[in-house]
């Protein structure tokens, strides 16, 4: 009898977001188990906010997660303004889509380049592929850059940016700010061009699959920060019926939750966006997309990288356009006047759709409180596609091309604990 | 150009180098500048550009006391995650991305506070004495204003 067994161990680390493991057992050539365990922190953040007041929330939601603290307080935002029936106006949402276009760009452009690039070049690290291929770095760097800049111009700072509250923003950047921002974000628009092209030229592996898309849907727009939630297998329904749908189950291996679609796996993300919401693209993107000779709806989920590349182009030419119509508000924010009620919010965090849900009283404080993160919704998506991309790939291949195979798969979801991933340790037991 | 960054997060000692980078503010010549960054990685490379001098300050877990400050330069390093992801790119690999991209300034130096507790919401005495002092110190080092001691930084022990 062959046995073998997996396992990943990632030590508590400060400054990382997340922790996870995988846990794989292969006998007689079959996999009898594989259980992916990711850490959580948004379901203690969800007990934290009970007693707060709601112009706390914004604060502590952006504390969930380093990479994308934007789309935590905008679905906090959102819900909370739904609660209060407060409706902060077209200035209020533009400017959010600009500053969700800053954190698209920066996490995209560190996943893209930081993660997936060394894995499909060939490369340990970003640092090996660097000496080889400096130029595809440095462009990285630069958009992840000026998805900073654009976070700071709305959030006064890129790392836990404060800029965000309740019924809009605490200041509007005056002409001259906005101005030299749009100089930058022209300035980048050939980096996000080539940028698609060569992500395109990449020799991906061809592993089509079965899976539901789940995004959220807007009218016109490409989505970030409103719409109806969608899937490909026919589900169009208002983000207030999001929990008549979707369930949370506990499974003993993990400390999060596993969310299914009518009792199925399903995906959120970057693909799953584009592939419900190609025809929403901007005309420069989709112009760009049909340039590549790629085509969406895919099934083959390693076009996620393909998906972030023409997201961050989407990202530039969205924040242009709105900053080219930008005037400056009389007030940046509206009044807020709590009152009793439940919200629900629902935006595309670079990683997926982040469902929140608040019960708030008459003083604006807040009774109850539900975060679903994109990387809870992936989990069993997740554990599927191992399952199938590992037998695909072969379980008798070498340790450590099953490892990197495995490793590669999870990256693709940019989960956030990418970084765990990089900790996969595998112990081998053969009888 | 030269720059200093603080690398903390809110999480009590670890915030000690955005603690100095506050002490810092206002009393610096005006080419000198001050950036706080809550990890290392690719966004600390982009502060990288244009800067002869660069100097860095972070908190530091080394078995010394609370408290002590430990000069550095970037080939002291080991990188400590052995891998790289978005969310984690130590300092040791962030100075060896930026020496492969050839975007490392002339001189790196790092002072490594040595941190006491996470737990608590404030710095503990012993790092909120040596931020004091290192700030102190650096000011010394990087004005000419005439009430700022002109520190020797070499004083500051590994």
């Amino acid at each position: 009898m062959t046995k073998r067994s997996v396992s990943i161990h990632v030590p508590a680390l400060t400054r990382v977001e997340g922790e996870g493991s995988l846990r794989l057992r292969i006998e007689h050539g079959e996999i009898q188990e594989l259980a992916l365990d990711i850490f959580e922190p948004p379901r203690y953040f969800e007990k934290f906010l009970e007693g707060r007041r709601h112009h706390e929330v914004l604060d502590t939601v952006a504390r969930i997660c380093g990479i994308c603290p934007i789309a935590y307080q905008m679905s906090a935002a959102q819900a909370i303004e739904q609660a209060f029936g407060l409706d902060p106006g077209p200035w209020v949402r533009d400017m959010r889509r600009v500053f969700y276009c800053g954190e698209w760009l920066q996490s995209h452009a560190l996943h893209v380049h930081l993660l997936a690039a060394p894995d499909f070049l060939g490369f340990d690290s970003v640092v090996g592929m660097a000496a080889r291929h400096p130029e595809v770095v440095r462009r990285g760097l630069r958009l992840q850059g000026l998805g900073n800049a654009l976070i700071r111009l709305l959030g006064g700072r890129s790392v836990h940016p404060v800029g965000a509250c309740v019924g809009g923003f605490f200041r509007a950047p005056d002409a001259a700010e906005v101005d030299d921002m749009l100089e930058q974000l022209r300035a980048a628009l050939p980096d996000a061009h080539d940028l698609v092209l060569w992500a395109a030229a990449l020799k991906l592996p061809q592993d089509e699959q079965a899976f539901t898309c789940v995004a959220l849907r807007h009218d016109t727009d490409y989505p970030f920060e409103q719409g109806r939630i969608v899937s490909d297998d026919g589900l169009s329904v208002p983000i207030e019926q999001y929990e008549d749908h979707f369930i949370e189950e506990h499974r003993p291996h993990s400390t999060a939750l596993f969310s299914l679609l009518h009792g199925a796996p399903y995906l959120v993300g970057p693909l799953a966006r584009l592939n419900l919401n190609h025809d929403r693209l901007p005309a420069a993107s989709l112009s760009l997309l049909r340039q590549t000779g790629m085509t969406f709806p895919s099934n083959n989920m390693f076009h996620s990288l393909l998906a972030r590349t023409l997201e961050i182009h989407v990202a530039i030419v969205e924040a242009i356009r709105l900053l080219e119509n930008y005037r400056r508000p009389v007030s940046p924010q509206v009044e807020v006047t709590p009152r009793a009620g439940i919200g629900c919010g629902a935006t595309e965090a670079p990683r997926g759709l982040l469902w929140h849900r608040y019960e708030l009283d008459d003083q604006g404080i807040v009774r109850a409180a539900r975060i679903v993160p994109p990387t809870s919704q992936n989990q069993a998506r997740i554990e599927a596609d191992l399952r199938r991309s590992l037998r695909q790939f072969g379980l008798n291949r070498p340790d450590d091309k099953l490892r990197l195979r495995a490793e590669t798969v999870i990256r693709n979801y940019d989960p956030c604990i990418s970084c765990a991933t990089h900790f996969l340790k595998i112990g081998v037991t053969r009888r | 150009m030269i720059r200093i960054i603080g690398l903390g997060s809110p999480f009590g000692d670890d915030r000690v180098g955005w603690h100095v980078i506050e002490l810092l503010q206002g009393r610096l010549d005006a080419q000198v500048d001050l950036v706080t960054l809550d990890r290392p990685g690719a966004a600390m490379i982009n502060w990288m550009a244009g800067v002869q001098r660069l100097v860095i300050i972070d908190a530091l877990a080394s078995g010394q006391p609370p408290g002590h400050i430990a000069r550095l330069t970037a080939t002291d390093l080991d990188s400590q995650t052995g891998g790289t992801s978005s969310h984690q790119l130590d300092l040791a690999q962030t100075f060896e991305l930026a020496c492969a991209l050839d975007c490392l300034p002339d001189q790196v130096e790092i002072y490594g506070i040595e941190i006491d507790t996470l737990q608590s919401a404030e710095l503990s005495r012993p790092v909120m004495d040596a931020a004091a002092t290192l700030a102190r110190r650096l000011a010394g080092s990087f004005s000419t204003a005439a009430n700022e001691p002109q520190a020797a930084m070499d004083s500051i022990g590994v």
